[in-house]
This record gives C-alpha cells, structure tokens and sequence, in this order.
C-alpha cells in the first residue's frame, strides 16, 4: 500500500470491498456447482435471474473500486515519470469504465422478463 | 524514507541475486496475479456475452473455452485468482494482527502455496 498518495479512505475500501468479493465469489461457486446449469437455457434462467444478476452487479461494484485502487498502487510504487504515469492511469480508469458498461450491458440483456 | 545505508551491508538490485523469502514472494505475486486479473477482464467479459447471447452462441462459447489457448489462460487466470484470494486472505489476517510474528508469518505464508496448490488440483481436473 503506498501510503504517500493513500491515507486511510483506499486502504478501507480496499479491505472492505475484498471482503464483499471473497463472500460473493464463494457463494457463487457453491451455487454454480449445485446448480450445475448444463446447456443455453439453464445458463440463461441461471445468470439472469434476479439473485445472480443483482450480485454480479453488486461483485462488480467491489471488483471496480478494488481493481482501480489496486492498480493505482503498483503504478504508483513502480511508475515514476509523472507523464507516463498520468497516460497509464487515465488508460487503466478508461479501460475499467469501458469493461463496467460492457458488464451492464451484458446483465440487463439477461435479465429473465 | 529509506533508512540510512549501513556500510559493509551487501546491496543487489540484480532480481537474480535478490532472494526474496516466502513471504515476499507471497506479496509481489499478490501483485502480480491482481494486474494478470485485471487485464484478463475482457476475456471473461467476451465469452460471457457469447455464452448469454444465443444457444449457437453459447456453443461457440464453449467450444471456445476448450479450446488450448483459452485452457491455458484460464489455468494461469485461476492459479492468480486462487493466490489472489488466499494471499488477500492472508493479508487481511495480517491486518488482524493474526500470524504476524516471524514463525507464524513464515507458516501462514506456506499455508497460502498449499492451500492454492491444492484448489488448482480441482480446477484443473475440472478445466480438461
């Protein structure tokens, strides 16, 4: 954790939304492994019911803020031209934004109506 | 701010003369698997899109994901993924101040390559 540019606020986040993701994730192999959802429609019924999809929404959440806190560290710690380390941050936030609304898109066209 | 040199003291910054001990070995590949994790997103993204999109879409999928290539970035991706989590674990026990004295640390540290061998014993039973 790289305290020069960190304070308390990233090391919690960073924590809290491990926490979250480790829960969910456990949860989720649980569930696929008894599940065990075998062809298209299984998947589909699976993915967008309304359990699965609201918590990969919410796993999201945490992957986003953890991955950008996470990311920031290591460029911070081994990334020490102010340029380039301004042109990979503004790559890693553009490239977490684009996966985000990729993600959504994905999640509300499963959605079981 | 680095502590002052002591003289005598042997500096190497040759990463082939560094030996890291255990749990510094643990740490970096925390951070490495969790940048591997990362950039590996749009993999996941891209065949779970194809999986949801269509029954011919969900074959292609699959036959994606037995594919060689994809076997071998999802071997890699899930060993990041299982070190990532029980180093993470690890590390939030640490922040508990649990097995932070030298010996327990250097066990913890172990637990966490055993407990990753381990479950990439079941997900590579279950990847081929």
């Amino acid at each position: 954790m790289s305290w020069r540019a960190g304070g308390i606020r990233p090391w919690i986040v960073q924590r809290l939304s491990a926490v979250a993701m480790a829960i969910i994730l456990c949860a989720f192999t649980l569930s696929v492994a008894m599940s065990a959802p075998e062809n298209f429609q299984d998947w589909q019924d699976f993915i967008g019911g309304s359990i699965w999809n609201t918590a990969i929404i919410l796993f999201w959440v945490s992957l986003f803020v953890h991955a950008w806190v996470g990311i920031r560290d290591v460029i911070m710690d081994y990334i020490h031209h102010d340029g380039l380390r301004f042109t990979i941050l503004a790559f890693f936030a553009f490239f977490l934004i684009s996966m985000t609304i990729w993600m959504l898109k994905i999640m509300i066209l499963a959605v079981n109506l | 701010m680095r502590p002052p040199h002591q003289k005598g003291r042997p500096k190497y910054l040759d990463l082939l003369r560094i030996k890291l001990p255990i749990t510094g070995i643990v740490s970096i590949g925390h951070r490495a698997s969790g940048v591997f994790l990362v950039l590996s997103i749009p993999v996941w993204l891209y065949l779970l899109d194809m999986s949801l999109s269509s029954e011919q879409g969900y074959r292609t999928a699959q036959e994606i994901s037995n594919g060689f290539l994809f076997t071998l970035m999802a071997i890699v991706a899930f060993w990041s993924l299982m070190h990532h989590f029980f180093a993470g674990i690890r590390f939030l026990l640490l922040d508990l101040d649990v097995a932070i004295e030298k010996e327990a640390a250097l066990k913890a540290a172990r637990l966490v390559f055993i407990l990753e061998g381990i479950s990439m014993v079941f997900v590579i039973g279950w990847l081929l």
